[in-house]
């Protein structure tokens, strides 16, 4: 291929204000990963686990490439948290549109949403895009905001870049390719907070049983029928398909979620978690579920504070900050706060139910792994014995996170 | 009335035409029936109950823009009840109550717990703790009874009308304008506030509808009104439409679009972006014309 003389009219935007150096002394595998960066002509993933600072990765980056830097991420919560710490490095005003703010400034934080339906109007002005927890970014939306965007500097941060449609491969056509990877075993000078986690099953009441193998028959029998293989990426789909055109449709995905549900909220789990909030008196926890559903169950039964995708964002933030300070010791929570919020006091997690994904299980070992002073960290699982939830809770711990964890369980010594 | 996102239309030269459906299709009467018998049966039932329910047979729907708008009208047709405005004080106070009493070192009885909350907060805990939410809001009434196939009649019109959203004006040709149409259609002009110059010759009467500030170019007043006004347009016998649409927000071609290719700004290989920017039509800034000139049946 010839040579030829390129001319860029793409951007015309000064250089970006930066400190000579970080009020912070980055830790030697954030220097090394930067410099991974730098050296790949700023472009490529960077691959840490959660709570080890990544932020301050990107802070760096931002400060060697000197232009302005638009950095992407998924929720309104990560952004303002995200634009609070960008502002204490800078020193200057931090853009922040998504959310109901439209701000444009030289550095600016904005959500997957915002990005792409406006990424062709304010592409050009940022020569570095910064995606953060980037393996949202393949989805058939989400990738938009890449494509459009004309900046040659680029730089993904996740801990889990790992999809289960494959999609990381795109990562690489989208960012560049992987620059600098460590896993979370790798980090054992308390970079990260020591941490256990257990399993912990409860039975079944007998009545729950019945039921739940009355229902989860049904499911079965009709998954059998149609040969439908969940093995496959479109297995959910040809399920709901097939329900949808079958007579008894409607009552197979009826008893679906019926089988679903008992093994997620069964009376032992609600006595166990009630156990669990009295050993853990006084500390921060977070619970998770899988379903709304069950986040409000819990929260209308041992009266605590839920924060779901339809808590409205004034009481989020409320809830957050007061779970912060420590005024609230517990918060129930669906998957909104499974990534990137920062709350270092956290150091209990249930969790009472979930999904088999490997990346929604290791963002949230994430959310308790923050270090802070003596902390040992604790993540729990509440599974229903003899339901489908064993084979799920065994998925998503196929992770090197399960490796590593601290081998003293106070409750195999008793 | 459906947003941008639901809209179907496809572009013809300078002509926009809508994506009407078949209201006779088999598979069609089918799934409005089965969307139907979700709200139907759904009274007294969740938001969040019925949108799962609903859920299922979008899921089995092939065209998707098409079941999710079926449903954006069932939705919009449906009565929930209202949520209790002074929950969210009442639930700080219990939350309050309930966070301090988690502090205490001793261990507590669930009962022992709550009820201590109750002493507190001199709150019942007893009564739903989040009944503010919308998505626990309860299904009363859904305001019109449909037949599935008025509910795909409404989805045709409802494309029309999410296309005039974005309609100054609007000229209507009928060849029937009796004095009773003409007075129906002088109403529903006054209480949609828009203005009409009628201009009747031998055979047909054409009515030009705008609004009073119609003239000022930025104005986006009178397209609500007008989508609104449309329906009356659809009882008369015969009838043509015509009006100037702008399908979408106008895409604005940056320098940088135009060009460079996107290779040679990014350095990165990026097959998808080549083809997304050759896609991007810089024309979709212009207004469209809408003609219609069949009839739209509605009961």
């Amino acid at each position: 291929m010839r040579d030829c003389a390129l001319e860029d009219q793409v951007f015309s935007t000064p250089p970006l204000q930066v400190p000579e150096q970080l009020s912070i002394t980055l830790r030697d595998y954030q220097q090394e990963a930067v410099d991974s960066w730098q050296a790949n002509q700023c472009q490529g993933l960077i691959i840490l686990p959660t709570g080890v600072g990544k932020s301050i990765v990107a802070i760096e980056a931002i400060r060697r490439c000197g232009e302005a830097a638009l950095i992407v991420l998924p929720t309104i919560d990560l952004m303002i948290q995200w634009a609070t710490q960008l502002e204490k490095h800078f020193q200057q005003p931090i853009g922040v549109y998504g959310g109901g703010s439209k701000e444009l400034h030289p550095i600016t934080v904005i959500t997957y949403d915002s990005a792409v339906l406006m990424m062709e109007y304010i592409g050009d002005r940022f020569p570095l895009i910064i995606f953060d927890e980037c393996h949202h970014l393949p989805g058939p939306v989400n990738r938009q905001a890449a494509e459009l965007s004309p900046a040659p500097y680029r730089l993904g941060l996740t801990a889990t870049p790992e999809r289960n449609d494959n999609g990381e491969h795109l990562l690489y056509s989208l960012i560049g390719h992987e620059v600098y990877r460590r896993e979370i075993n790798d980090f054992d000078d308390g970079v990260l907070a020591l941490y256990d986690t257990e399993v912990i099953e409860v039975p079944m009441t007998a009545e729950e049983q019945t039921e739940y193998q009355l229902n989860r028959q049904q499911y079965l029998d009709f998954v059998r029928s149609h040969r439908i293989s969940f093995s496959s990426p479109y297995g959910w789909s040809n399920f709901l398909r097939a329900c949808a055109q079958a007579p008894d449709g409607r009552q197979v995905l009826q008893a679906f979620r019926t089988q679903k549900e008992i093994a997620a909220a069964s009376a032992a789990k609600f006595d166990k978690l009630w156990e669990l909030l009295n050993q853990h008196r006084g500390e921060r926890i977070i619970i998770f579920t899988a379903l709304n559903k069950l986040a409000y169950d819990i929260g209308e039964r041992f009266l605590l504070p839920v924060i779901t995708h339809n808590t409205k964002a004034a009481e989020r933030k409320r809830f957050l900050d007061r779970f912060r300070q420590g005024e609230f010791t517990v918060l129930v929570t669906s998957k909104v706060l499974n990534e990137g919020i920062d709350v270092p006091e956290a150091s209990v997690g249930i969790i009472v139910s979930g999904s088999g994904s490997v990346r929604e299980h290791v963002q949230r070992l994430g959310r308790i792994l923050r270090p802070s002073a003596d902390k040992r960290a604790r993540l729990y699982e509440l599974i229903s014995a003899g339901s489908s939830e064993m084979n799920i809770s065994e998925r998503r711990r196929q992770h090197l996170a399960y490796d590593n964890q601290t081998q003293d369980n106070p409750e195999q010594e008793n | 009335m459906l947003t941008k996102d639901l809209q179907v239309y496809s572009l013809k030269s300078t002509r926009i035409i809508p994506g009407f459906i078949d209201v006779e299709a088999p598979g069609l009467l089918q799934f409005a029936e089965q969307l139907l018998t979700v709200f139907n049966e759904g009274t007294g039932k969740t938001r969040e109950t019925i949108e799962a329910e609903a859920e299922l047979y979008l899921q089995g729907q092939q065209n998707l823009k098409f079941g999710k708008g079926l449903y954006k009208i069932l939705m919009d047709h449906a009565e929930f009840t209202l949520a209790e405005e002074d929950a969210g004080s009442r639930r700080d106070a219990i939350l309050s109550a309930a966070a301090s009493q988690l502090k205490q070192t001793e261990f507590q009885t669930l009962e022992a717990y709550r009820a201590a909350v109750q002493a507190l907060s001199q709150q019942d805990p007893d009564t739903a703790l989040y009944p503010d939410l919308p998505a626990f809001e309860q299904l009363t009434r859904i305001k019109r009874d449909f037949s599935p196939r008025q509910l795909l009649q409404r989805y045709n019109m409802a494309q029309v009308q999410a296309l005039l959203l974005s309609t100054q004006s609007l000229t209507l040709t009928t060849q029937e304008m009796s004095a009773a149409n003409l007075r129906r259609i002088f109403k529903c002009l006054k209480f949609f506030r828009l203005l009409a110059e009628i201009k009747q010759t031998k055979d047909k009467t054409t009515v030009v509808i705008d609004g009073p500030l119609s003239l000022l170019e930025g104005t986006k007043k009178y397209g609500l009104q007008i989508a609104s006004f449309f329906p009356v347009i659809c009882l008369l016998e015969q009838w043509q439409i015509s009006a100037k649409v702008k399908p979408k927000r106008a895409v604005k071609t940056s320098n940088w679009m135009k060009h460079h290719s996107w290779s040679a700004i990014t350095g990165i290989c990026l097959p998808m972006c080549r083809k997304k920017s050759g896609c991007l039509p810089a024309t979709l800034k212009n207004r469209r014309r809408l003609d219609l000139c069949c009839r739209i049946p509605v009961y």
